[in-house]
């Protein structure tokens, strides 16, 4: 690199470095995106930007047209249609939120359902589904009855509520925007998570107990062989009924399984704030349709997502490292 | 045109919003005070919230917008801005509203929900109508492509629209008159002044706390013109951009530090690193 000169490589930015979530983004391609976008919109590339100011008047529309589209981007109102309207009350002096008649499906994997089919929300799932325009949040007196929270009334309400701050938030309206479902972790119920992070699900092959005739097999072929000798080959010959005993002789090297909780070393060090649930198991009619242990690799894929979700989760206390 | 351009100059001092005394951070609701403050002073900030037209993304985001606490409180020390406790004001406004005024709020809305009603009413019969516009001319060109052996195909290029509109606006036009008035949508607000009375200026405003060597350094570059965003991905304090950063590539990364304070090898190394990386000076 050093070789190269510095002005050059200043002047001409790598087009292949694609993180857009890198640099500020031009707005002018958003509404060239809603414009189009009728199923599936994906996001568009990062446009070409200047190195400094040159005077000229294309530059200059240029930079107003940017500052145009995104001053009408924001400018968007949220509207709801009265047929499909999910309508939240907000009662101030206890700063509860309900849904009278939840539906969508933004509402099943959040809240807590109470025994008269009400959807009790807690400040932060409130709060983003009034950002992203899914809920109505009215106030639940008698004085204003009907009359809607503004997006700033409900920052002002919902924020700083039961412990929330803006970091944690931030944090969460990131991860929820990128379509992950978001519990609260330990550090909001420490007494609850006494153990460890997520209490990790069982695999599958490990909870279902084996039937008569494996138990009877395993018993005759899945003898555990000894230890091989400190010399010569790590597969002494023999009789070998199952592959698995042979990958267990050939592991020398421990490996990572991220179904187990993460070591604790200084448990108080940084409580997690945010769960990542793991998806729901696939039913019994699915598994058996798919062939081989391809449900089981899902699995663990998953849960090695979330483990390094969880990781990353709690290197990054600091917000602005989540942002865009 | 230029009341919509966004050009529109806010009421001085506007107010900062710090949401309640439990979250000292600094938000902006309005958009024109944004685009306002972006254009003629800037000042960029962050947004923070979710964009309503396309939520499941992390690319484009929406209001809110967060401010720095150094822009936060150069904006306060030029009396450009002053800070309100978000929460108390509203708690005490609500509180201070009478049957007479909510009732008015209410009706207001009311009108909103009406307008918008009719404004997507009208942008969906307008698609409709080119909906069919575009049928009718696709199986007309294929007609007249069917015909074009027929002895006068001439004429019946000349008038594809008299024979378009000559069919179409008999059911469309009943259509229309038999829509009923469309019920009203409900809008979430943005802001809430108005309808709240706006919040009272201090007299002394609260500076918003920032870390001093910092705020110095941030306030010498913006006077210098500089456009500054959080740089913290990067390693450092703010990346220093010439213009708007909309337009513009960033042309360095910067850090503060005391006058005596000693300046550790590693984040000087780091901030290199990574502004290497990202083609910007140190």
């Amino acid at each position: 690199m050093a070789d190269i000169d510095e002005d050059s490589t200043i002047r001409a930015p790598d087009s292949t470095d694609t993180d857009l979530s890198d640099e500020p983004q031009d707005f002018r391609f958003l509404s060239a995106l809603s414009q189009t976008s009728t199923s599936h919109p994906s996001l568009p590339r990062r446009g070409e930007k200047d190195f400094e100011h040159h005077g000229t008047i294309s530059q200059t529309s240029t930079l107003e047209a940017s500052q145009q589209a995104m001053h009408n981007a924001l400018s968007v109102p949220r509207t709801h249609n009265p047929k499909n309207n999910i309508v939240g009350l907000y009662d101030p002096t206890n700063g509860t939120t309900i849904i009278e008649n939840p539906k969508g499906p933004m509402t099943k994997t959040m809240g807590r359902g109470d025994i008269q089919g009400r959807l009790n929300l807690l400040p932060e799932e409130a709060l983003y589904l009034i950002e992203r325009g899914t809920m109505d949040l009215r106030w639940r007196s008698e004085e204003l009855e009907g009359i809607p929270l503004s997006l700033q009334a409900a920052y002002a309400h919902l924020l700083g509520d039961q412990g929330l701050t803006l970091e944690l938030y931030t944090v969460y309206t990131s991860l929820k925007r990128i379509g992950y479902v978001v519990q609260r972790g330990p550090a909001w119920y420490s007494e609850d998570y006494n153990k460890d992070f997520i209490k990790p699900r069982q695999l599958e092959r490990d909870s279902k107990p084996l039937g008569l005739f494996a138990r009877f097999y395993n018993s005759l072929f899945d003898t555990p062989h000894p230890d091989p000798p400190p010399s010569g080959p790590l597969v002494a010959p023999g009789l070998y009924r199952s592959y698995n005993s042979i990958y267990r002789l050939l592991s020398l090297i421990s490996t990572h399984d991220p179904s187990l909780p993460p070591p604790t070393g200084n448990p108080s060090a940084l409580p997690l704030p945010w769960a990542i649930p793991p998806p729901p198991p696939i039913p019994a009619s699915a598994a058996a349709s798919t062939r081989g242990n391809q449900p089981i690799r899902t699995i663990s894929g998953n849960l090695l997502h979330l483990h390094r979700t969880s990781v990353l989760l709690s290197l990054t206390q600091e917000r602005k490292v989540f942002r865009c | 045109m230029p009341a919509s351009n966004g050009h529109t100059a806010p009421d001085l001092p506007f107010p900062v919003f710090q949401a309640s005394s439990k979250v000292e951070r600094y938000l902006l609701y309005d958009i024109n005070t944004i685009t306002w403050l972006r254009k003629n002073h800037n000042i960029l900030g962050v947004l923070i919230g979710t964009l309503p037209q396309i939520p499941q993304q992390n690319v484009f985001l929406g209001l809110p917008l967060e401010l720095q606490p150094e822009e936060a409180r150069l904006l306060v020390e030029k009396g450009l801005a002053y800070t309100v406790n978000d929460l108390d004001w509203h708690t005490k406004d609500l509180a201070s509203k009478n049957t007479t005024q909510v009732e008015s709020i209410r009706a207001d809305l009311h009108r909103d929900g009406i307008e918008v009603a009719r404004e997507l009413q009208k942008s969906k019969q307008k698609q409709t109508r080119e909906a069919l516009k575009r049928l009718r001319i696709n199986s007309f060109s294929t007609v007249s492509s069917h015909s074009a052996a027929s002895p006068d195909p001439q004429a019946q290029d000349d008038t594809p629209e008299e024979t378009l509109f000559a069919d179409l606006p008999t059911p469309e036009s009943t259509q229309a008159q038999s829509v009923l008035e469309p019920k009203p949508w409900t809008v979430t607000p943005t802001i809430s002044y108005p309808p709240l009375s706006a919040p009272p200026v201090p007299s002394s405003p609260a500076l918003p706390k920032s870390t001093p060597s910092s705020y110095a350094l941030f306030a010498h570059l913006h006077d210098k013109g500089y456009f500054m965003s959080p740089g913290i991905r990067f390693g450092c304090q703010f990346s220093v951009y010439p213009g708007d950063p909309l337009r513009f590539h960033s042309h360095f990364l910067a850090m503060s530090a005391e006058w005596d304070e000693e300046i550790d090898l590693l984040d000087l190394v780091g901030g290199e690193g990574w502004g290497r990386g990202l083609r910007r000076g140190g």
